[in-house]
């Protein structure tokens, strides 16, 4: 007269993914900081998380890599979209990126990294994806959910204005 | 490539490098991804963990057994031969967990599939029959998956120990409010109508299960309803009946009475006796109960579930109640592992011990083949107790 939590039976399914977990959590925690997560590590693990309970209906790896990548996105953008209600209600923001992190970075790097931040999420997006992971135009539409057409305005859109922003600091 | 490009790479590269991970990671995705299938109905005969605050709760994949009442003389036995035949082997399209339960239980009949209506939504449900490794005496098993279209909730449980004509073998729960009850009846049985509270009725689904003496039923209706379940010959008549109880609500926590068994999370887990003659867990973040009363079984386990409590999501462990006389209890894994723990006092006059907690390693899991164990103050086995049997 028992239950028996089985997590080994997540190995059994169509996707392994703790194989998958293993090769590219610590990508999916970086992508959620370069797009701007105030915990990365909650947006990643989060998004496994769905992965799990989403894996039966998923047909191969790269489904399933497309599926968390895809995820983190999202959650990172609902994510911000709550914090930016949440700051509108307290009088003082914080900085996008920490001051930990600041002095850690290289001027040059900040300056680009502010920019970045600056971004619409749909254009930071669009250049992480392009310049950090080096996805090809299909794989960051899958991601984000548009059409290529789409991806390639978005990166031609950002790369201007961080060149803009980046001009205007010189 | 333009500048802005070369020093996009590089800046996110240098910053992508900052970030660090937590070894514990998985276990926390795992923990969410089972906290998430709410609303999640118990069946009566699984041990509880509901939330107390925060949104807490398993789900996933569970394999559960119970042990029927009593066996009277024709429960289900295959009837013919139970050699493997076409219809019981593994079948490549399974869900990788159904495949894992009928590589544990393999089954003696060929399989029964059966559609069914749970709370607005198509079910898909496989039942089959076995002899859970090891336990064979103790009769047929009917073990049931069920799935639903989209999502990943296969649900699988078996009922053994005789399976006794137009018992209530097995209770399934979805995700929803409804229940999947399945069990067995007899061989005049065609149909099955549950008589809800108010007058209500609706229909269930009668198959006959080829190599059992008996036939399997499923019927759908809300978890905290009773009903009485009719069953009809060809003819329309009655031929058996069967009342299903009432769900018992979940225990209020008790104002006074409670002992602290051991630091989990922000604070004590507690230990209550209802009213009811049942313990009931309480921490920060859940709860744990068991269906079974007192008088019927003083031995029994319990698990946390890896709770989020108020602060932080807390580690699975185990922990139960023993009769006095044990000095320490716990479980030792199919691979032959031990993890036990000493005993705790109950309260004066209960014949009650609590052992616990223990603190299986990470991504160790319990499986059929774990054994509660108990032993005496000099270390002597007590009683080696297949956790399948107990609650």
């Amino acid at each position: 007269m028992t239950d028996v939590w089985r997590p080994s039976a997540l190995e059994t399914g169509a996707v392994p993914v703790s194989a998958l977990f293993r090769a590219r959590y610590p990508e999916l925690v970086r992508l959620a900081d370069l797009l701007g997560a105030d915990d990365p590590e909650d947006i990643a693990q989060e998004a496994f998380a769905r992965l799990i309970r989403k894996q039966r209906t998923l047909r191969d790896q790269d489904a399933a890599l497309a599926y968390v990548r895809s995820t983190t996105c999202n959650l990172v953008r609902n994510r911000r979209r709550h914090l930016r209600v949440a700051r509108l209600r307290t009088p003082a923001g914080h900085d996008e990126v920490s001051s930990e992190h600041a002095v850690m970075v290289r001027e040059d790097h900040r300056e680009l990294l502010a920019a970045l931040a600056a971004l619409p999420p749909r254009r930071r997006e669009a250049i992480v994806l392009r310049y950090w992971l080096d996805l090809s135009e299909r794989e960051m539409a899958a991601t984000m959910g548009v059409s290529p057409g789409t991806v390639k305005s978005l990166v031609s859109r950002g790369l201007d204005a961080l060149g803009q922003a980046l001009e205007g600091k010189v | 490539m333009s500048t802005v490009e070369d020093r996009l790479r590089e800046a996110l590269a240098a910053r992508a490098a900052q970030t660090s991970v937590d070894p514990d990671a998985w276990n926390k995705a795992v923990a969410r991804s089972r906290r998430r299938l709410l609303p999640w109905r118990w069946p009566t005969w699984a041990v509880r963990l509901t939330p107390v605050a925060a949104v807490v709760a398993v789900a996933g994949v569970v394999i559960s057994a119970t042990m029927l009442g009593q066996s009277v003389g024709q429960g289900a036995s295959p009837t013919g031969p139970s050699t493997a035949n076409p219809s019981t082997s593994p079948n490549a399209s399974w869900p990788g967990t159904m495949a894992a339960a009928v590589r544990q239980i393999p089954p003696v009949t060929p399989f029964v599939s059966l559609s069914l209506r749970a709370d607005g939504i198509q079910t898909r449900n496989s039942l089959w029959f076995g002899y859970v490794p090891g336990h064979k005496a103790a009769g047929l098993a009917l073990c049931q998956y069920y799935s639903k279209d989209g999502f990943y909730t296969g649900y699988i449980g078996c009922a053994y120990g005789g399976l006794p004509k137009g018992t209530l073998a097995r209770q399934a729960a979805t995700d929803g409010t409804a229940w999947i009850h399945v069990g067995v009846t007899v061989p005049q049985a065609t149909s099955v109508t549950a008589l809800l509270p108010g007058g209500k009725t609706t229909e269930g689904t009668v198959r006959s299960a080829h190599g059992v003496a008996t036939k399997i039923w499923a019927v759908s209706f809300k978890a905290d309803s009773a009903a009485t379940l009719i069953f009809r010959d060809a003819a329309g008549h009655q031929v058996t009946r069967l009342n299903v109880p009432k769900t018992p609500p979940t225990p209020s926590r008790p104002s006074t009475g409670g002992i602290p068994l051991f630091h989990y999370g922000n604070g004590p887990l507690w230990a209550y006796r209802t009213s009811g003659d049942r313990i009931v867990y309480w921490f920060d973040g859940g709860s744990s109960w068991s269906d079974i009363p007192l008088s019927q079984s003083k031995l029994s386990w319990s698990g946390t579930g890896g709770f989020k409590s108020s602060t932080k999501t807390l580690p699975n462990v185990m922990f139960g109640y023993a009769p006095t006389g044990t000095a320490r209890a716990g479980l030792q894994l199919a691979d032959g592992r031990r993890f036990t723990a000493g005993t705790i006092s109950a309260w004066p006059g209960s014949g009650l011990v609590f052992w616990g907690p223990v603190s299986l390693p990470a991504r160790t899991s319990l499986d059929f083949d774990s054994v509660l164990i108990t032993y005496d103050s000099a270390g002597h086995i007590l009683r080696e107790v297949p956790i399948i049997f107990i609650q």
